[in-house]
């Protein structure tokens, strides 16, 4: 078995054409397309991330260091298998995923073929 | 067709072909006594680029926006000192210009002591505030090289004071924009020319001595690079000019034919169109194929013809030679040729490629945004071969004061303030993101200035400036954090303070790897404040940082959230301004970061309590800053488990997330809802299926 590591948090085995986690070396998702499709996804409400806001005392203001969630909120894509955190997307609400990684794997295949198993 | 506006010089970013002189000045170069003579002149571009920060009097000259380069003959950057990679690599549109039209004007010409003053965002592809002075180097009667000063000089009487207003309307509102005037002539400034600019701007002291020191850094260079041209000979030297930005091109190529070829998307957004808080996108697709990258923009948002929002488009290309050269390809020389194995393909009428008259003061918000799109396109192509290389993007909001008026001398001052160099790095594969580390766009020289100096001739009174506490993004490594700041208005009865940048409604730096990215960034006014009493008897309750500031609200008066940006607006003595810039990227997941680490972090006041329990989940003695093994493990776990709990699966989540929309008000400049498409582009380099030429 040879598991490529792409990033961080994915490697992809190529004998058997699989994203893996790098964590827990679990299947994810076939590596021909993008692995965040195997992921377990969450929108993660930003003031967990952030911090609560802190209201103003003299009028109905707030300061916040979470974004506005009509403007961006936090996706986060993990591990089905561990958990782990593969990806976090910043994105406004109902904006289309981003497929981030799509690899030719014929090419990786080829580029792997002569080194050792 | 002299004095044409030219809408095709600003796409010549890329070097030219090598002239036939050229290649048979590069016949006999050998590579180490090239590298030895490249040295010398990078050492004589440094010494141009010193005398450039001390002489110059802007915010920018003088804490190191500064860039000092030598150019081909036909314009392309071959050499270059100081961390602002894009002004010199942009410059080489400016030069193309020179040559094209005034080389052979009788009217204009071009002859020894000549200088050319450029700053049209048309030609040079930014805004107004980025000047430069080009000179030819001649020999012997014949035209040899350019060489370049650029400098963001702040001022240039847009109608906001600071040089980048965010309620321009169209470019006609964005101050003096000069394409390519001669300035000098046989070695004297033209005083009728300087005294004209000088009457187009309300800090005519910094302007003209930003000038001065542009010209003086071009003497230096000039006055350095003459004897090595003649000890040389003008066609070896010419011949390495040459050489060195083929070399940068074919090592490029030869790195990038390493990384894995696929299709790599990313997209950012900016929170900010002219004075309304509306959101646009700017999307990159990079296409790696064997030793090639194509950039392709399309779906980014459509130009907002009347508000602060676009760029010309050559920008958006130039400053990606910002992280190209000052980080992933740091070990190559740093000119033009890292652009040859690239390619880039941008939307006509897109703001990543905007029409001439659009405003374009906020063009480094799109820049800063493409940037680190291009940035994370790469780093998911680069980890599996390179992870040492792999970092996360350094803040990118640009967020600072804009101001002007009368200062506590009673002279005129406007400009932007040093804050925009105190921001945060990004994290790496292996490290954390360098805190308070300088500006993006100048990694390696820039820095936020010293306090007392600004004091010295700004009527502020600086309560306070340290580390952003929480402002970097939280990861296994976290992003360094940026710097936080108040400004009290002091010895001036008014002046004009506002700000500029984007991110106080979105996270504008994000992570990698499952690291986060940045808060948003607050800035707030605090309208006839008790301050003034409070510093008179040393009140303890004296904020020394923002959360301080926001938390206890110790300060009496009237709180107003204005944010980045906010259009200057008089401001009293007394009153106060707070806010800070934003740190880097999180690389990796923040529930493995080291938990000493994290009680490091704690020690240092760089993150907060919250954070350490609340993102990084660490159960620690808060007393001794100790943290609990083995109860961290098991909270860690939790959280694992928890994360399972909650997510979905993928084609489930997509169909409810896809029900979601932001308000009409919030996606009015977004363009097609949620993906913009163009049929008609801007090529810059080679493109499968496109003839050159062909639109
Ligand atoms: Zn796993």
């Amino acid at each position: 078995m040879k598991r490529i590591p792409i990033t961080e948090t994915v490697e992809i085995d190529l004998d058997k054409e699989m994203w893996c986690c790098s964590q827990c070396h679990a299947e994810i998702h076939p590596a021909r397309e993008p692995y965040v499709k195997g992921c377990l996804v969450y929108e993660r409400p930003a003031a967990e991330i952030y911090g609560p806001a802190i209201p103003v005392k003299s009028n109905s203001a707030s300061i916040s260091y979470a974004p506005q969630p009509d403007f961006m909120r936090v996706v986060e894509f993990y591990c089905p298998e561990c958990g782990s955190l593969m990806t976090v997307q910043y994105l406004p609400p109902g904006h289309p995923i981003t497929l981030e990684i799509e690899l030719d794997i014929d090419k990786l295949k080829k580029k792997h073929a002569g080194s050792s198993k | 067709m002299p004095g044409a506006i030219d809408y095709e010089i600003g796409k010549r970013l890329h070097p030219e072909p090598p002239t036939r002189e050229e290649l048979d000045n590069m016949k006999d170069i050998e590579p180490t006594s090239a590298g030895i003579f490249l040295h010398k002149l990078h050492t004589i571009a440094s010494e141009g680029n010193e005398t450039l920060v001390k002489l110059g009097a802007s915010t920018g000259c003088r804490w190191g926006d500064t860039a000092c380069a030598i150019y081909t003959r036909s314009g392309d950057s071959a050499v270059c000192a100081s961390g602002l990679y894009f002004h010199s690599v942009l410059g080489s549109t400016d030069v193309k210009y020179i040559m094209k039209y005034w080389l052979n004007d009788p009217s204009v010409g071009v002859k020894p002591g000549d200088a050319f003053f450029c700053n049209s965002p048309y030609i040079r592809g930014t805004h107004p505030p980025d000047m430069g002075i080009y000179a030819p180097i001649f020999y012997r009667g014949e035209l040899l090289c350019w060489i370049g000063a650029v400098v963001h000089t702040g001022e240039c009487g847009a109608c906001e004071p600071g040089g980048m207003p965010t309620g321009s309307r169209s470019m006609y509102e964005e101050g003096l924009q000069v394409p390519a005037l001669k300035i000098a002539e046989n070695y004297r400034m033209k005083e009728d020319v300087l005294n004209y600019f000088n009457h187009m701007v309300r800090d005519p002291r910094a302007l003209t001595l930003d000038i001065k020191a542009r010209m003086a850094c071009l003497r230096v260079v000039e006055k350095r690079l003459t004897p090595v041209i003649e000890k040389a000979s003008p066609g070896y030297f010419t011949g390495v000019l040459r050489y060195v930005i083929q070399v940068t091109g074919e090592a490029a190529r030869q790195r990038i034919s390493t990384w894995n070829d696929g299709t790599y998307r990313f997209v950012q957004f900016i929170d900010t169109v002219g004075i309304l808080h509306a959101l646009t996108k700017v999307a990159v697709k990079l296409e790696k194929k064997g030793d090639h990258l194509y950039f392709d923009y399309d779906g980014s948002s459509p130009e907002v013809s009347d508000r602060v929002a676009n760029s010309p488009g050559s920008g958006v290309i130039g400053v990606n030679t910002v992280y190209l050269l000052g980080h992933l390809f740091y070990d190559l020389p740093h000119n033009s040729g890292i652009l040859e194995p690239m390619s880039f393909r941008l939307p006509d009428g897109s703001i990543v490629n905007a029409s001439r008259e659009s405003p374009k003061a906020g063009c480094a918000y799109v820049h800063e945004a493409g940037s680190l799109s291009v940035q994370y396109v790469l780093q998911n192509a680069i980890y599996a071969t390179s992870p040492e290389r792999t970092e996360c993007a350094g803040n990118r909001g640009f967020d600072t004061l804009s101001y002007g008026g009368v200062n506590q001398y009673g002279e005129p001052f406007a400009d932007a303030g040093a804050e925009m160099n105190g921001i945060g790095f990004g994290a790496r594969s292996y490290l954390d993101g360098v805190d308070v580390a300088g500006a993006y766009f100048a990694p390696l020289t820039s820095e936020p200035g010293e306090v007392e100096s600004l004091e010295s001739h700004l009527p502020f009174l600086y309560l306070y400036r340290g580390f952003h506490q929480d402002s970097c993004g939280h990861g296994k490594y976290r992003g360094g954090v940026g710097m936080d700041y108040a400004v009290k208005v002091h010895a001036v009865p008014s002046t004009a303070l506002g700000t500029w940048g984007f991110g106080s409604l979105i996270t504008l730096t994000q992570g990698l790897f499952g690291g986060y990215g940045v808060p948003a960034l607050p800035f707030l006014t605090v309208r006839g404040s008790n301050l003034d009493n409070m510093l008179s008897h040393t009140d303890p309750a004296i904020p020394s940082s923002a959360r301080m500031l926001y938390q206890d609200q110790a300060i009496q008066g009237h709180y107003v959230l204005r944010g980045y940006p906010c259009v200057a607006e008089p401001t009293r003595e007394g009153d106060l301004v707070a806010g800070g810039t934003g740190g880097g990227g999180g690389y990796g997941d923040p529930i493995n970061r080291d938990p000493a680490l994290v009680m490091k972090d704690l020690q240092n006041g760089v993150i907060s309590h919250w954070a350490a329990r609340n993102v990084y989940k660490v159960v620690y003695d808060e007393k001794r800053l100790a943290a609990d093994a083995e109860k961290t493990k098991a909270l860690r776990d939790a959280e694992k488990q928890d994360r399972k709990k909650r997510g979905k699966k993928f084609a489930r989540f997509e169909k409810e997330w896809l029900q979601k929309k932001p308000s009409d008000e919030v996606i009015e400049y977004y363009g097609t809802w949620p993906e913009t498409r163009y049929e008609s582009f801007s090529y810059f380099g080679q493109w499968p299926g496109v003839k050159k030429g062909d639109k």
